[in-house]
């Protein structure tokens, strides 16, 4: 005997309606939401041509460097620390993003006519940024909107970088990647950040740690590579670019990856 | 036209294809409530449409899908904490429950407008934004694949 799909699903249109008083009670709801969305709107709208009209009138226009994506920059930038001056092209030929102030080396103040050369280790820092988070991750998504990076460390057998993305989401990632492999100096390869599977082979990264919003994001596992790196005469680090490839697993899994590049 | 019969008449066919189509009776009903209320606060111009139901379906699928979004993403970000959730089956006849549920979304869709809420196909294309040659063609290849996944004992014409 055939059997009808029809006469199948039809147990499913049986349930019993909302009771109308619960319906107009969201109905109601559902109204009011409405209008205050409206009049806030308005009040946006009076707000956002008032403030139009009175800097127009007033002639009093903010300064566009305020407003500037600091990873568009092409001028120097300066900070309450330090007066500081782009590299020359040879040293940091992508430097375009404004250091970390909080985590500048120590060192003099340069000016224009202190340019420093990749073979000394007093040179202007300078730091590039780019980062590829996850496309499906709530927090962060796309390229960074700005960013800042910056050594905390530059010793023989030790680098430590910081840096600070907002990227195009909503959100804000800070990280820290500590790379102290058991050599005392330090060469183009890749090193293994965490315990990640198959790349036991790998030089441990001593320590990454990422930060999305201000929250932890467990022990990211991934790798990092050092795909340039130049060394000054007195065999410390003049300019290093770094892509990192980390796995975060503290809210759900996903990637964030990035290069640094810095130079000074 | 008044919204009390038309509401009651409606209702339940509305819950039972939001109920095949998010999983969930509990988040149906929430679905269907919710575009029942907002077509009670606009009565005085969704009671004047040649077709309210289509609207009224139009609005649960967008309501229901906004919530699936945002219920997978609270899924994945506390997967970590307590195991997912499993509802009852809503229907007794399992078989037909899988397989409807196993199709692609817009034939699933289609085939509960259909057979569930008993819409014809003009009306389904309003439901689902879509025209009604999709509407057509998406019924018969859900047809097909349910023909397939249960069998020749079951009429899905």
């Amino acid at each position: 005997m055939t059997r009808d799909l029809r006469d199948a699903l039809a147990p499913l249109a049986t349930g019993e309606p909302t009771p109308l008083a619960t319906l107009e009670a969201r109905a109601r709801t559902l109204r009011t939401r409405r209008r205050t969305a409206v009049g806030a709107c308005v009040v946006v709208a009076v707000l956002g041509v008032g403030g139009l009209t009175w800097g127009l009138v007033s002639g009093n226009t903010s300064d566009r460097t305020d407003w500037a994506d600091p990873t568009e920059s092409t001028a120097p930038t300066t900070t309450s620390r330090a007066v500081t001056t782009a590299p020359p092209a040879t040293s940091a030929p992508d430097a375009t993003a404004p250091e970390l102030a909080d985590t500048a080396p120590e060192g003099p103040v340069t000016t224009a006519a202190e340019v420093p050369t990749p073979t000394t280790s007093a040179a202007a820092p300078t730091s590039s940024f780019t980062l590829d988070a996850a496309a499906n991750d709530p927090f962060v998504r796309g390229a960074p909107r700005s960013g800042q990076a910056g050594w905390l460390s530059k010793e023989p057998g030790r680098i430590q970088v910081a840096f600070d993305v907002t990227p195009r989401g909503t959100g804000a990632i800070d990280g820290l990647l500590l790379v102290a492999p058991s050599g005392s100096s330090f060469a183009i390869g890749r090193f293994a950040v965490g315990s990640s599977a198959g790349l036991e082979e790998l030089p441990l990264v001593s320590s990454a740690a990422l930060t999305l919003n201000g929250v932890a994001c467990g022990d990211p596992t991934g790798t990092v590579d050092i795909t340039e790196i130049i060394h000054s005469t007195d065999g410390r680090i003049a300019s290093l670019r770094l892509a990192f490839d980390l796995m975060c697993t503290q809210s759900g899994e996903y990637p964030v990856r990035g290069t640094v590049s810095m130079a000074g | 036209m008044e919204f009390e019969p038309w509401y009651r008449a409606e209702f339940p066919r509305v819950l039972g294809a939001m109920t095949m189509l998010c999983g969930d009776p509990e988040t149906a009903r929430d679905c269907a409530s919710e575009a029942f209320a907002r077509a009670l606060e606009r009565w005085s111009r969704v009671g004047k449409m040649e077709s309210p139901g289509g609207w009224t379906y139009r609005v649960a699928l967008n309501v229901m899908r906004r919530r699936g979004r945002r219920a997978s993403l609270e899924a994945k970000l506390l997967r970590r904490y307590r195991p997912t959730e499993s509802h009852e089956i809503p229907l007794s006849d399992h078989q037909v429950w899988n397989a409807v549920r196993a199709l692609p979304d817009r034939q699933r869709t289609a085939i509960t407008l259909r057979y569930v809420a008993d819409l014809p196909e003009r009306e389904i294309a309003e439901a689902m934004g879509v025209s009604p040659g999709t509407v057509a063609s998406n019924l018969h290849d859900a047809r097909k694949r349910l023909a397939t996944l249960l069998g020749d004992d079951w009429n899905v014409a």
